[in-house]
């Protein structure tokens, strides 16, 4: 089936049950402790956040280095609002930094999506760079380098009491925000996508306003990063600019969907655990977890450049 | 005032080096090296090596040169051992390829030099302090700046009036017919990246008395190379030193005037230049369509 | 009424007068070839009239309307479709997703985020009916032979059910021995849908055997027009020899 068309009347049942070992298995995680089940948790949200990124990078065929941008707009929409307003409840906290980063991304996007390859590339590294550097220096509004701590957080009036309770809201969120990313990208519109990302010219006469589809690429992109980023906010109960806002941030992000296949729908999340994972081991043995990323990332690139899912996928289809 | 300036032109002649290093090479092989800030740095923990043998002045000004040639060597090795296995699959894979080459360094330099900050201001002590208008200026501040204009009067003269350059300048235009010309693009390519990979490391070299080095100024020093390169126009010289100065003096002026913000400024610059004009102030061709 | 007007249109790149004052008329269902040497302004003549390019001065009119400040994506949702000399084709793509690309975007479907069953299968339909059609299998785009990678091209146009395609070189590349079965593949598929079609070609048998009219261009203006007969008017024969 896959040979013949990427739309959603084609998926496969049989690929889809695979799935169901892997649920339960994320369903049993808080047995494996608390320190598991918080690296599972961010797993998730980065993985969600890669996810948006393959919107731009692997559908759309645009690189940002600037993705953190919109994970740092949730992560400090929520973080402010507690901060100023005293808002701590999720179902308050994490729409309105859905709202925030759309508009965000769409004012962002208009300026970034005229332009392609490398232009873009370093548009987007400028504009998250200049947010990084407000945010730093707006001290009486984001806190600062310090950044913002976040005590509690509330469900509909229920206080969030363990990190297990919060991983599971983080698993809704992030099958929720799997389910709908699949959906978008297997409509027409992500067909559309992927045609103006392999042949601009051709989209362009088959009628297609490319700005357009790439900019609402940019703010479904935008979207799903800021909804990771408010939840990341709130599970870590503290951020700052470095650890939200930065270029190495960003680069996560890219080296993430890299390192899992952007060609993959599903790479990035790999992407994300594999290396939340190994970083965690890594750098908890005292080792040089940069050296090791380092070199994962080149040997990725020149070895296997469509990623563990693109590997995998290609010898699925080859035999 | 004076020292302001003196301190813009300080960045602004490193900013200079470095950032004309990384349009040489994007001019020449179409690829931003994100690594070059860790080149740059590189030079920074080289020339405090090489400095720690002995306090001879002399010592002490061959540093940045020396280290300005490892760093060369160390960036032709990384261009034919890595770079070269990705051409022609496309400028992602180039980028990201030097994107985690940064890291790579970062570590390496961890172990050999430490976590800690590293600098050596001797040399600034022992040339003296000179007397510019009333304010007092570092002479070593004054020879940064000489030196700075020095190698981009080599540069221009080595790129448009000999050989050497006029083969660069070939490749960047068109390498296909360049090589059906007989010249081996793979040493142009080589030849280039030692360059721009000199410059850096020199760059660094020279730092070493000012600011000295820390692991974490690579980063820095790469998004204001970026920007540079980004607003003189990707692969222009000329606009390298144009938008170093511009870029130089505004910070200088900036910490001083405006601290909170005079990053943002600088980014905002950028900003704007690539929306107006994505091929900088002085970009040739290579724009979009 | 003409389904398309050129008036006076000019194109210049500096020094070179690409297009040089053409004017065009094109009825209904009409198949018209382009002829001259490299260089004649041919290309830059599909250009300006699928909106690729802004002319310098001049008018492109479709069906009585001014289109000449109206950009490419817009001018296909009128009608207008065309191929490339080189293939623009979604490489990663299947045969079948391209032309649903296509058809999608023909009936304002392209911004759809879900699925409503009834209607993608109608398109998948006639994506699939087209692809038998012609002769293109169902397969990745980037595992496609060059003959079929130009069929594709084309059929990607036609998808768009215009009313006038432009062809550009469609046989470029091609072997001799397969020229006529694409050409046949093609043009038997515009006449049947009573498509108009420009076609540029260097080719004269396929220009002498598949066209109703013919311009002979040479230095960006209009030689000579009439039917396949000027072909063997000697100052064309000239022209189109030297070249």
């Amino acid at each position: 089936m896959k040979a013949e068309t990427n739309l959603v009347n084609s998926v496969n049942l049989k690929t889809n049950l695979l799935y169901i070992p892997l649920v339960i298995v994320l369903l049993l995680i808080p047995l494996g402790g608390e320190y598991i089940t918080y690296l599972t948790g961010l797993a998730l949200l980065f993985g969600i956040a890669a996810l948006s990124l393959n919107v731009l990078l692997g559908y759309t065929g645009l690189l940002s280095f600037g993705h953190a941008l919109f994970f740092g707009c949730g992560a400090y929409t929520a973080g402010m609002l507690v901060k100023h307003l005293s808002i701590t409840s999720i179902e308050i906290l994490v729409p309105t930094s859905i709202i925030t980063s759309v508009i965000l991304a769409l004012l962002v996007g208009i300026v970034c999506v005229r332009h392609t390859r490398i232009y873009f590339t370093m548009l987007t590294i400028a504009i998250s760079q200049l947010f990084y550097a407000l945010a730093h220096k707006l001290r009486p509004i984001t806190g600062g380098d310090d950044g913002i701590r976040i005590y509690s957080t509330h469900v509909f009036g229920h206080e969030v009491a363990s990190i297990t309770e919060f991983y599971y809201y983080i698993l809704v969120a992030f099958f929720l925000c799997l389910f709908c990313l699949r959906i978008i990208l297997r409509s027409p519109f992500g067909l559309t996508l992927q045609a103006i990302r392999d042949s601009e010219l051709r989209a362009r006469f088959a009628g297609i306003s490319i700005i357009k589809y790439r900019l609402a690429a940019f703010v479904v992109s935008g979207l799903f990063a800021g909804i990771a980023g408010s939840m990341y906010a709130l599970f870590l109960g503290q951020i700052s600019p470095d650890d939200v806002l930065s270029v190495m941030r960003s680069g996560e992000f890219v080296a993430m969907t890299l390192l899992g296949g952007y060609t993959s729908f599903i790479g990035p999340i790999v992407g994300s655990f594999v290396f939340t994972y190994l970083k965690a081991v890594i750098s908890s043995a005292a080792l040089y977890w940069y050296l090791v990323f380092g070199i994962l990332i080149v040997s990725i690139v020149i070895f296997v450049p469509t990623g563990l899912m693109g590997e995998i996928e290609k010898r699925r289809r080859t035999g | 005032m004076i020292s302001q300036i003196v301190n813009g032109l300080i960045f602004a002649s490193i900013l200079f080096l470095v950032a004309t290093g990384l349009t040489i090479i994007f001019g020449i092989l179409r690829v931003v090296n994100f690594a070059h800030g860790s080149f740059y740095l590189m030079g920074v923990f080289i020339a405090y090596s090489i400095t720690r043998f002995s306090s001879e002045p002399a010592l002490h000004l061959a540093a940045p040169f020396i280290a300005g040639f490892v760093a060369g060597v160390v960036g032709i090795a990384f261009e034919r051992g890595l770079l070269k296995n990705v051409y022609g699959r496309g400028e992602l894979f180039e980028l990201l390829l030097t994107y985690g080459m940064i890291f790579v360094f970062m570590d390496i330099f961890r172990i050999l030099w430490g976590s800690m900050p590293v600098s050596d201001p001797t040399i600034t002590f022992k040339l003296g302090i000179i007397s510019l208008g009333g304010t007092m200026i570092p002479l070593y501040n004054i020879y940064l700046i000489l030196i700075a204009a020095v190698l981009a009067t080599f540069l221009w003269f080595l790129l448009s009036k000999t050989k050497v350059g006029m083969v660069i300048r070939a490749t960047s235009f068109d390498s296909e017919v360049t090589s059906a010309f007989g010249v081996n693009v793979s040493w142009v390519y080589a030849l280039t990246f030692f360059l721009g990979c000199f410059l850096a490391g020199f760059a660094g070299g020279l730092m070493l008395p000012v600011t000295g080095a820390w692991i974490g100024l690579d980063v820095d020093m790469l998004i204001l190379a970026l920007v540079v390169l980004v607003v003189g126009g990707m692969g222009s010289i000329k606009g390298a030193l144009v938008a170093s100065i511009l870029i130089g003096l505004i910070r200088s002026f900036g910490i001083s005037m405006f601290p909170a913000i005079e990053l943002a400024i600088v980014y905002l610059i950028m900003i704007v230049v690539l929306i107006v004009k994505p091929s900088g102030l002085f970009g040739g061709a290579e724009v979009e369509s | 009424m003409d389904l398309l007007n050129t008036e006076a249109l000019k194109k210049y790149f500096g020094e070179v007068h690409a297009v040089d004052g053409v004017s065009l008329t094109l009825r209904d269902a009409e198949l018209l070839s382009v002829v001259g040497p490299n260089g004649s302004g041919k290309t830059t003549l599909v250009n300006l009239i699928s909106g690729a390019l802004k002319p310098d001065s001049g008018k492109v009119y479709f069906e009585g309307r001014d289109i000449t400040g109206i950009p490419p994506h817009k001018r296909v949702k009128m009608g207008i479709g065309r191929s490339f000399q080189i293939p623009a084709i979604y490489e990663n793509l299947t045969t079948l997703d391209s032309l649903l690309v296509s058809i999608f975007s023909n009936t304002n479907l392209s911004h759809v985020f879900y699925k409503t069953k009834d209607k993608f299968e109608k398109a998948k339909e006639e994506a699939i009916n087209l692809l038998e059609t012609l002769n293109i299998p169902l397969k990745l785009v980037g595992e496609l032979p060059h003959g079929q990678r130009k069929l594709l091209d084309v059929a990607m146009a036609l998808s768009l059910k215009p009313k006038l395609i432009l062809l550009d070189e469609p046989t470029a590349g091609i072997s001799l021995d397969e020229r006529d079965e694409v050409m046949q593949t093609i043009v038997g598929f515009i006449r049947n849908q009573k498509i108009a079609a420009i076609i540029v070609e260097h080719d004269m048998d396929i220009v002498a055997e598949y066209s109703d009219r013919v311009i002979v261009m040479h230095e960006g203006r209009v030689l000579k027009e009439g039917g396949k007969e000027i072909l063997d008017d000697g100052e064309v024969r000239r022209i189109l020899i030297g070249d």
